[in-house]
């Protein structure tokens, strides 16, 4: 089997479908009670692969594992290691990483529900199922090992929104494309937009953007289980551990929906314009998810043809932000953009702007290249979906409403930890100043210096600005997962502890 | 304008008082990473010239890495160092860090071997000072002073602009222009807001700028003949080298990471300070200098307009050689996070990373000098974050400010200074408010 040949009896589902057709699912967050009773449990888990088949499956179940979790199953120190430094630091550790991450004020994971400072879950299991079998399934996977192996610690239910997340707005738009086949040939300098993705950036044990092979375990010993673990590609005589499985971010995101319906009412009244047009500048697309930038003339190399009317665009013909904000949500976490300034130049300018000579704005090289920090979202939506009019009626919503954000990424700090710092939480974006997401800063200023504002480029001149945005978005809970391979978790069920 | 220049302190510590001093230093901040500008050592918001300043502890931290060249591991001093960015000269700053901290630098100093109670601390100082090899200004000529007025002026212009925006925006460009700067004209004569008149730079400066303008080019013509004749030796030599030179890459630590992630992100601006070992040779000390030279000439006469290369968010940078050039400290002020400015690095300026790391131990192997290398992401990362130093104290003058900010705000106040624009400079202009 070469080097890209994946064999996707091997991979978890997940990282290859959405289940999009299996619109009931729950998340459980486990404790180990028992690590033997927990391996022989996992050596029987009906954990779907990624083999795809005709219709979609009735059920599919998932299984990730937190770095305390592994430990729990009995996974060795030298083992433990090889794994990232953000994997084993944890997400709600250390106060750098909050700082980081924006997990401050509100957000501090000292107030979340789960996941906070010492308190990891080990395990977390994705059940998936069609309308009306989703109970049935919960049953089935438990199995008799299930009461003497695990804790709950506590169940994320999900609600079906019909692809439209709590504010309203169309969401699960933008993936990556994955280069399954390994065609994609990577070089250090892209000049074009892309949305295929080298597979290292998604699944570990392939080449990343880089060309090269992200960090992970790899093992002296270990004793074959058919069907077994591959050798390393690029260090002769280890096994990998780490080929065909991933790292799985979660966050549990709570919106506050009325909040940012009143907020953009008021605000868009002020303004004298409706309040759709003021909310959808924020996000960068209208709420059917129409972007505000047209739509490319040329096809983007990887953008599935049934998406382009909604994805075949770049920011490069909106360079002053005044048909979608430079500061807009989707401008922030994909800003869509190649390896060279913008904008693009060719001949001997482009020859100086390589070295920084050529023609240049305060934005010119603002932005890294989108392509090393790419995230392949696989969240769900929870609570109840109200419209417009129920948000702007309500004092406090009945339930809390939000997303269980999860994202499948091969190297959690230069991909989910970037984007959600850099981009998103950054109020020095794109050579800007005063402003976070507009969705999901935290507000809280830093040296001094307010985050809370939102501003819209005009063709004339001075911009329109937002002043004094509450926070809308709190996050309540939060991990960092290892999504293993299949024949990882066999391996992990066979071994034992002292 | 003020042409910045640079001090460093560094005094070898005793051995014995290292834990001493790390607690005395720890005593200078809020919480690690936050200085307390009331700590009774040095009082930083009184220079009114200081743009940044931190106090290192330099010690090789990846010393052991040296096995792979048969190096020693003992007898490598670690120092003291105190060093930062100013306005004007060295000189002048020594003498006023003394008149407003003389008891406290003697105290952080008086740790180290060498050091004398109650002798002359000038020129205790003038003695440690060590040079940089080559260094890098974002904007040449913007003082600590320009910067914060001009913050003002922005702040002034976001407030005024966003009273009145729809009245404004009504206006023809001219007429706005005229609006604006109407008010920053009241204001100013109000004593609200203050924008000291640019001056250019000084006559003796502007004469030394020109002569080293001019005469590295001559050097480097008159070298010439040599250099043509030496470059296929040293071709030679480096790919022999490159293809020969050990590697080595241990894993980063969890703590080490976690010491240095929990004194970042304080601030939209990060200090950021590594010290490693250099790969044995005279030559190679020799071509390392080389380039850095020619670094630090590019830095002072074509990337001083708020760009390294493609970088626009370092606020300083430079390379310091320690131990006659065997050891090297860089250290720099940048936006954002360490992963964003590894990034950078890496995607923006690689060839200049390779260029003026890859003689140290560790760096991943690069080719034909310019080529691989750091594009080697993780172990680059990893290699940097082995050798850097968590830095013990540090200042800022102006917090929450990038280097963009302040090339923004500096462009605001060109409108307003400004006779003349048409429209669509006016308009552009308007954008940056």
């Amino acid at each position: 089997m070469s080097d890209h040949q994946v064999d996707f009896q091997d991979v978890q589902g997940i990282v290859r479908f959405g289940y999009g057709r299996l619109t009931e699912a729950v998340f459980l967050l486990l404790n180990i009670r028992n690590a033997q009773a927990a391996r022989a449990w996992l050596r029987h888990a009906p954990i779907s692969n990624a083999v795809a088949c005709e219709a979609a499956p009735l059920t599919a179940m998932q299984i990730a594992f937190t770095c305390p979790g592994l430990r729990q199953l009995g996974v060795k120190e030298d083992v433990i290691n090889g794994f990232s430094i953000e994997f084993r630091a944890g997400m709600a550790n250390e106060s750098g990483r909050s700082r980081l991450l924006g997990d401050t004020g509100s957000n501090a994971p000292e107030r979340w529900e789960w996941g906070g400072p010492g308190h990891e879950p080990h395990i977390l299991i994705l059940l998936y199922a069609q309308p009306g079998h989703l109970n049935d399934w919960i049953e089935t996977v438990k199995g008799e090992l299930w009461d003497s192996a695990f804790e709950l610690v506590t169940s994320l239910s999900t609600t079906n929104m019909h692809g439209v997340e709590p504010f309203g707005f169309s969401d699960g738009l933008s993936h990556p494309m994955l280069d399954w086949e390994g065609t994609k040939a990577v070089s250090n300098l892209e000049t074009t937009y892309t949305n295929l993705c080298s597979l290292g950036e998604f699944l570990l044990g392939y080449p990343n953007e880089y060309g090269h092979y992200t960090e992970r375990p790899l093992l002296k010993e270990y004793h074959v289980h058919e069907p077994g673990l591959f050798l390393a590609p690029d260090v002769s005589g280890l096994w990998d551990l780490g080929r065909n499985g991933s790292y799985l971010v979660a966050r549990t995101l709570e919106q506050d929906v009325s909040g940012f319906w009143k907020f953009v009412s008021e605000r868009s009244q002020m303004e004298g314009e409706d309040h759709d047009t003021l909310a959808s500048a924020m996000v960068g697309r209208k709420r059917d998810g129409t972007p505000l930038v047209p739509l490319a003339h040329e096809k983007i190399e990887g953008i599935d043809p049934k998406d382009s009317e909604r994805n075949q665009f770049t920011f490069d013909e909106d360079a002053q932000g005044t048909q979608c904000p430079m500061g807009a949500h989707i401008r922030r976490a994909n800003p869509r953009n190649a390896d060279m300034p913008t904008p693009p130049a060719h001949g001997l300018e482009k020859v100086l702007q390589l070295v920084g000579l050529g023609k240049r704005t305060l934005q010119s090289d603002a932005k890294a290249s989108t392509r090393f920090h790419r995230l392949l979202r696989r969240g769900r939506e929870y609570g109840v979906l109200m419209t417009i009019d129920e948000a702007l009626a309500v004092d406090r919503p009945p339930q809390p409403s939000g997303i269980h954000f999860m994202c499948i990424v091969a190297n959690i700090g230069r991909q989910f930890e970037f984007l959600q710092n850099a981009w998103l939480m950054n109020s020095k974006f794109d050579a800007m100043t005063d402003e976070a997401d507009p969705l999901l800063g935290n507000r809280e200023p830093i040296s001094g210096a307010v985050t809370d504002r939102f501003s819209r480029p005009q063709p004339n001149g001075l911009c329109k600005r937002i002043t004094g945005m509450p926070q809308f978005v709190t996050v309540r809970g939060g991990a960092y997962f290892f999504l293993p391979s299949l024949s990882a978790i066999r391996y992990f069920a066979s071994l034992e502890t002292e | 304008m003020t042409p910045q220049s640079s001090f460093l302190y560094a005094a070898p510590i005793q051995p014995d008082r290292k834990a001493d001093l790390r607690i005395l230093l720890s005593s200078m901040n809020h919480v690690p990473g936050v200085v307390d500008l009331r700590n009774p050592l040095i009082p930083f918001a009184k220079f009114e010239n200081l743009h940044f300043a931190r106090l290192l502890i330099v010690s090789d931290l990846a010393a052991a890495d040296r096995t792979v060249y048969k190096l020693p591991l003992t007898g490598l001093p670690d120092y003291l160092v105190l060093m930062g960015e100013i306005d004007g000269e060295e000189e002048a700053f020594r003498h006023e860090l003394l008149r407003q901290a003389k008891d406290g630098v003697a105290r952080l100093f008086s740790h180290c071997a060498g050091f004398i109670p109650g002798s002359d601390l000038a020129n205790f100082l003038e003695q440690s000072s060590v040079q940089s090899a080559a260094n890098y200004v974002n904007w040449i000529g913007r003082t600590v002073k320009q910067e914060r007025e001009e913050r003002a002026l922005r702040d002034t212009l976001v407030a005024f602009t966003d009273t009145n925006g729809s009245a404004l925006r009504e206006l023809p460009p001219q007429q706005m222009w005229d609006s604006i700067k109407t008010f920053v004209r009241q204001e100013r004569q109000s004593g609200r807001l203050t924008l000291t008149p640019l001056s250019s730079m000084p006559r003796g400066w502007r004469l030394r700028n020109f002569l080293h303008l001019i005469s590295v080019p001559i050097v480097l013509l008159l070298l010439a003949p040599l250099l043509l004749l030496y470059i296929p030796v040293f071709l030679l030599q480096l790919r022999h080298r490159e293809k020969t030179d050990p590697t080595v890459a241990p894993p980063l630590t969890p703590e080490h990471a976690a010491e240095l992630e929990s004194i970042e992100n304080y601030d939209c601006t990060n200090q950021f300070s590594v010290f490693g070992s250099l790969k044995p040779g005279i030559s190679r000390i020799w071509s390392m200098r080389f380039f850095l030279w020619i670094t630090g000439y590019a830095a002072q006469h074509i990337f001083n307009r708020g760009n390294l290369a493609r970088v626009q968010t370092i606020h300083f940078a430079r390379w310091v050689p320690f131990d006659g050039g065997k050891r090297m400290l860089f250290s720099s002020i940048y936006d954002g996070s360490l992963e964003s400015y590894m990034d950078d690095f890496i995607n923006k300026v690689g060839f200049g990373l390779n260029v003026t790391f890859s003689n140290g131990i560790g760096y991943p192997r690069t080719r034909w000098l310019i080529f691989d290398g750091c594009h080697d992401e993780q172990t680059f990362k990893k290699v940097l974050r082995r050798h850097q130093l968590p830095t013990e104290v540090w200042y800022s003058a102006n917090p929450g400010l990038t280097a963009a900010n302040k090339q923004r705000n500096s462009l605001i106040r060109a409108g307003v200074d400004a006779i003349s624009m048409d429209d669509d400079e006016i308009l552009a202009w308007a954008a940056l408010i």
